[in-house]
């Protein structure tokens, strides 16, 4: 009985983290999950409350009739996300997590990240416009942009060079990677390291063993709040 | 009953049936496992309000990573738990035993395709599997689905082509290794004697002639019923095999935060050094099946293909995540044996692509 209880209350506090995740908590879910990965949550709500249904109209399960204290540690087990999400809603993915997830060839060359294409179809936010710089840098050569993306400072890059980026995600925050644009800027101007910034300039590309790098001449750069769609897609 | 004029069978005494001594151990290894997982957990946890900086930033990107692998691998899980829920009450005995029944050899290469015709992603595929052996199912048939199914499927083959803009050789021959790697290792386990040796005692437990769905009376029910009877097996399941997927996507996320990826790439310049490289670091740090194809692409300028080949090939297999899956179904010898085996054949098949195939990516 106390298990079948404990059942019931493990099942209904995934179910209700899930929809408020889904209703109230959409702003903390679009750091974590790809939002066309939305659905399958929504599903796994619709099954929760099936598992309970089929909790509270069971008779006889031999589950039910098992002792507490050997299943506890596995039960416990499943409340431990419920925790950890506390700490990851007001955690980011910085300048070090870039530096971790960045790729670097032989000769020291950052890999972008970015496919050529748009992958999961044109997403209508403003926003996206660093994604389609990415995506087709050569159409928007020499022209004014402005773009809203994090701050990357290193003393590896070039003198007076940095670069802004944000994460391209596929289906969650772990498998996300950087994409990156050069940012070009004078001797006077100091770009502070892992702030979201807008900058404005125009869009030049360095050309490198094949490879087509998108940078920004800075003509102006603000600091910003972090955008309600921080990803690249 | 005795033939007559034979002598009447010798009364023999059986032993009333008790857990083995191995099932005991295995239990007590389970739980001792998920004593000192929860322990660590909550001292992390605690530690978050610690005064280092640097901590304090690591604990959050390992949270990101941990609750977002959660957030993308339960839903399929809580799937794959209620087909694995549906096959076990509404699918025939009957076909099972036609299609995959035991000591049939062909089943094994039936099972490499089924993921075909059921799309099926890693985190789902053991619950499935676990129903499936139930079922009757042999063994290294479900063996052969488990290590292929979240591979030979259409929306992993989308999504390496989008990954890989369209370059269908390496969508081919992902899925054709894929295929070919999981009918090896199905075949070779065929040839063990003993093959319900090589899963855990209490899964054989769960049989379906315990729970009263291959009763005669069982399938006169209303639909309701059988669907409520249904989703109590997928509970139970999830209940029983979700603790195993959080204590993997733990470790996978602690990994994840504390491993640059840029290192693999500069080990060596020999193909086969990078083929290995690739084929470790696809076991600690795979997530997804879908998404793993956008991580090896981000390495296509760097790397042969061969070893790209190797992560995309052996990640879906063998990660972390699915290992301590596995504990939910086999034994620790059989998970070792699968990992060693897996993890040849891969190898070794992607050697002979790097030395035969010209170049494809």
């Amino acid at each position: 009985m106390i298990l079948r209880l404990f059942n019931i209350a493990l099942l209904s506090l995934w179910a209700v983290f899930l929809l408020w995740l889904l209703t109230y908590g959409k702003g903390d879910l679009i750091r974590l999950l790809h939002p066309r990965l939305w659905w399958v949550l929504c599903i796994a709500v619709v099954v929760l409350v099936f598992f309970l249904v089929s909790l509270i109209f069971s008779r006889g399960d031999s589950m039910n009739n098992k002792s507490i204290l050997p299943e506890l540690p596995g039960l416990l087990i499943l409340l431990v996300p419920l925790f950890y999400f506390s700490i990851a809603r007001d955690a980011r993915l910085d300048a070090t997590t870039f530096h971790n997830r960045i790729i670097k060839n032989d000769n020291g060359v950052y890999q972008n990240n970015m496919p050529n294409f748009e992958i999961f179809g044109l997403s209508k936010s403003p926003d996206m416009l660093f994604s389609k710089i990415l995506r087709e840098p050569v159409k928007y050569e020499n022209q004014n942009v402005e773009i809203v993306c994090q701050s990357f400072v290193n003393e590896e890059l070039p003198e007076n060079t940095a670069m802004c980026y944000r994460y391209m995600i596929t289906c969650c925050a772990a498998d996300a990677l950087p994409a990156f644009v050069f940012l070009s800027h004078s001797k006077e101007q100091v770009i502070e390291n892992n702030k979201w910034v807008k900058v404005k300039g125009p869009l030049t590309i360095i050309r490198n063993n094949e490879m087509e790098f998108p940078s920004v001449e800075t003509k102006s750069i603000e600091y910003v709040e972090e955008p309600s769609f921080p990803w690249a897609m | 009953m005795p033939k007559k004029g034979s002598l009447p069978p010798i009364p023999i005494y059986i032993k009333p049936v008790a857990e083995s001594e191995s099932e005991i151990l295995s239990s007590s290894l389970g739980l001792t496992v998920s004593v000192i997982f929860i322990v660590f957990a909550v001292l992390l946890f605690v530690a978050g309000n610690s005064q280092s900086e640097e901590f304090v930033r690591f604990l959050g990107v390992f949270s990101i990573n941990f609750t977002s692998i959660v957030l993308e691998a339960v839903p399929f899980m809580l799937l794959g738990t209620l087909v694995g829920g549906v096959i076990e009450v509404f699918v025939p005995i009957a076909l099972i035993d036609r299609f995959f029944g035991k000591g049939k050899n062909r089943s094994v290469f039936f099972a490499g395709g089924l993921g075909l015709l059921f799309p099926t992603c890693e985190c789902a595929i053991v619950p499935i599997v676990r129903r499936l052996i139930l079922k009757g199912i042999s063994i290294p048939a479900a063996i052969c689905f488990m290590l292929s199914g979240p591979i030979v499927n259409v929306i992993v083959a989308w999504s390496t082509a989008v990954a890989y803009t369209y370059n269908w050789k390496i969508v081919a021959l992902r899925m054709g290794c894929g295929y070919l790697v999981a009918v090896l290792i199905g075949l070779l386990f065929t040839r063990y004697s003993k093959p319900e040796k090589l899963i855990l005692e209490n899964v054989e437990k769960l049989s379906f002639r315990s729970c009263g769905c291959s009763d005669e009376a069982f399938h006169t029910r209303g639909i309701w019923s059988k669907l409520l009877h249904a989703a109590g097996h997928a509970r139970n399941d999830f209940l029983q095999v979700g603790k195993y997927l959080i204590i993997g996507a733990f470790i996978a996320a602690l990994i994840r935060t504390v491993t640059p990826v840029t290192n693999f790439a500069n080990f060596s310049d020999s193909p086969g050094v990078l083929i290995f490289i690739m084929m470790m670091m696809a076991v600690i740090m795979n997530l997804c099946s879908e998404a793993d194809a956008f991580i090896a692409a981000s390495f296509r300028w760097l790397i042969p293909g061969s070893a790209q080949l190797g992560f995309l090939v052996l990640g879906p297999m063998l990660d972390l995540k699915l290992m301590m899956m596995y504990l939910s179904v086999f034994r620790k010898r059989t998970i070792l044996l699968l990992s060693v085996l897996t993890f040849s054949v891969v190898y070794i098949l992607m050697l002979l692509v790097e030395a035969f195939l010209p170049a494809f990516v």
